[in-house]
């Protein structure tokens, strides 16, 4: 599987918040998208994962350009919604049951079977989703993202508001599909600590645009020297 | 059912149907006053004096843009569908929208039928509005799927509320949150909720000195007209922030007077207004009683948003104070009571959930 970028523009609100970012993930592979606030991360991964319209550019999938084509990638790209669009007034059983996705992940041998057991939402699962607190309603989104069993997942934040355990586990659940199962994973990340241990690859964004390519090299050195990385990288974001 | 969206928002619809009219008294309730709003209907409709002019029959071309706008509506959600819920992918398909399209239009248009073919009743000759009332609806169909989507992102940008002062504390920081929704203009919101009322006052005032000596009707609507408005503005609360506060331990009493702060106060400056610029019993008699209704609507929304999605909590409201506005017209006793008895069993769910974290 191959995911690409060609000089990919996103407008939101009139004004351009991707501009002209061009980028491939090829097999699998997690790719950490790190960062500031409005730097565009959103509105990207929306437009890959087909929910947002693409202004300018092309988006590839497997070769095929599926630029005018939002459905495609929709279908084939996972993407988890925001935890708080929801449906407050059905369950998670009653949600996952219309995406035809109630069991997926509860046979032992299914390959998302460590992603729901991580993410444990089956305690509240049927509890209505307005009742829930910001981090079992983003257990439910997360998961929702795997329920079509897709090959490229798009996670915007995955891990805001998910406590220790949970992020944890669920870190560790995604690391195993992306070696296991071959998945493409991109998610945007706002910690250097998740990017240097789990990713392969990162692009750091700033108004719109990449700023810095990391490959394995830079984020392995990252690893070794988390302090001098994350300073580094934090002074990219600020600009200097 | 294979359809997700059909089943996805048929299942929001059932549920939104469901909480509002929970138990059998809520549903025996609902019937009774449908009942006496059809009964109150026909009777009016028997009478001989109801037939319409002729040219009522153009209340018929109003389907086009129900039509026009519905169409529009339904493609909105679609939009929002796709680009924030999980079922993007059939939101985004173009058999599983048409079908979604459709269903929607079959759902409106009996409705368009039956209140062209109630007008059929009244104004003739027969078959008339009903052929108008189709035709115009083919028409905004026609012109709602021809009429160009505004590109998606191409939009203004939406300006960002700003923060504001710090509101405070305890329940004059709610006060402030609520007020800060329900006006507009510069300074915090307890001024900026007081220049609102000094210009309603000042409005009023002028509309009454201005509209002496002309003719009632003009009179009374533009003494009416600065409390409209304010009311207008009134009605912004925040679904968010009031299905928050019994979690954080404020009761219902409390959130009644917190929503009905703005109002009172506009009732209190546009009376006194209409007063001083010699308003008869008449005019301060219609202030009250719309200000009452606006409080009343609003209190039972405010107790009804903790535990329940915004849409739904509409939904409720508007169809029960619909229905109890049927019933007031015929038994208007009943409608007293059956408004009591609602607002102790909305003021009892908001109490339940008083503490209650989610």
């Amino acid at each position: 599987m191959r995911l690409e970028a060609r000089k990919l523009s996103v407008l939101r609100g009139g004004h351009v918040a991707v501009d002209r970012v061009s980028f491939t993930v090829a097999g699998a592979g997690w790719t950490g998208l790190v960062g500031a606030n409005g730097s565009g991360k959103t509105s990207l991964l929306r437009a890959l994962a087909g929910r947002l319209e693409a202004a300018g550019g092309a988006i590839l999938i497997d070769g095929v350009d599926v630029t005018g084509d939002r459905a495609c990638r929709a279908a084939a790209i996972g993407f988890a919604p925001d935890a708080a669009a929801l449906p407050d007034s059905l369950s998670g059983r009653e949600l996952f049951a219309i995406l035809d996705g109630e069991a997926v992940g509860l046979d032992p041998d299914d390959p998302l079977h460590p992603l729901r057991r991580a993410l444990a939402f089956d305690a509240f699962f049927d509890r209505r989703i307005g009742t829930l607190s910001q981090g079992m309603r983003q257990r439910l989104a997360i998961f929702t993202a795997f329920l079509a069993r897709p090959r490229i997942v798009l996670l915007d934040e995955p891990f805001n508001w998910l406590d220790p355990i949970s992020a944890f586990d669920t870190r560790a659940a995604l690391d195993a599909l992306v070696a296991a199962e071959g998945l493409i994973l991109v998610t945007a990340l706002h910690d250097m600590a998740s990017l240097v241990r789990h990713c392969g690859a990162g692009l750091l964004l700033a108004d719109g645009r990449i700023s810095h390519r990391l490959g394995a090299g830079e984020i392995d050195a990252g690893r070794r020297d988390f302090a001098g990385f994350e300073a580094r990288m934090i002074a990219e974001l600020r600009g200097r | 059912m294979a359809n997700r969206l059909i089943r996805h928002d048929a299942l929001l619809l059932r549920r939104a149907l469901g909480d509002g009219f929970r138990g059998p008294a809520d549903v025996v309730l609902l019937l009774v006053m449908a009942t006496l709003g059809i009964a109150w209907l026909v009777d009016r409709l028997q009478g001989a004096p109801v037939a319409l002019p002729r040219e009522a029959l153009w209340l018929a071309t109003l389907a086009g843009p129900a039509a026009f706008g519905w169409h529009r509506a339904a493609r909105g959600r679609l939009a929002w569908l796709a680009e924030h819920n999980p079922i993007a992918p059939a939101a985004l398909a173009a058999e599983d929208r048409r079908l979604y399209l459709f269903i929607a239009h079959a759902l409106a248009a009996p409705f368009v039928i039956a209140g062209a073919a109630l007008l059929n009743l009244t104004v003739g000759p027969p078959g008339a509005a009903l052929g108008l009332a189709v035709l115009a609806y083919a028409a905004g169909l026609g012109l709602a799927a021809i009429w160009p989507n505004r590109r998606q992102g191409a939009g203004r940008a939406a300006r960002a509320t700003p923060a504001g002062e710090a509101p405070g504390s305890g329940r004059r920081a709610v006060l402030a949150l609520l007020l800060r929704r329900q006006t507009f203009g510069p300074g915090s919101a307890f001024v900026r909720a007081g220049l609102m009322l000094a210009l309603s006052f000042a409005a009023t005032l002028a509309a009454g000195l201005w509209g002496q000596g002309r003719p009632e009707a003009l009179r009374f609507a533009l003494l009416l007209l600065p409390s409209l408005l304010l009311l207008l503005r009134a009605a912004r609360l925040d679904p968010a922030l009031l299905a928050f506060l019994p979690a954080a331990g404020f009761g219902p009493g409390f959130i009644a007077l917190a929503v009905s702060a703005l109002p009172v106060a506009s009732l209190a400056v546009a009376a006194l207004a209409a007063a001083l610029t010699g308003g008869g019993a008449g005019v301060l008699a219609v202030l009250a009683l719309g200000h009452l209704a606006f409080i009343l609507v609003a209190i039972a929304r405010a107790w009804l948003y903790p535990g329940r999605a915004a849409r739904s909590v509409e939904l409720q409201v508007q169809l029960e104070f619909a229905a109890l506005a049927a019933t007031a017209f015929l038994l208007p006793p009943l409608a007293v009571i059956a408004l009591l008895w609602r607002l102790l069993q909305f003021r009892r769910h908001c109490r339940d959930l008083r503490w209650m974290q989610p």
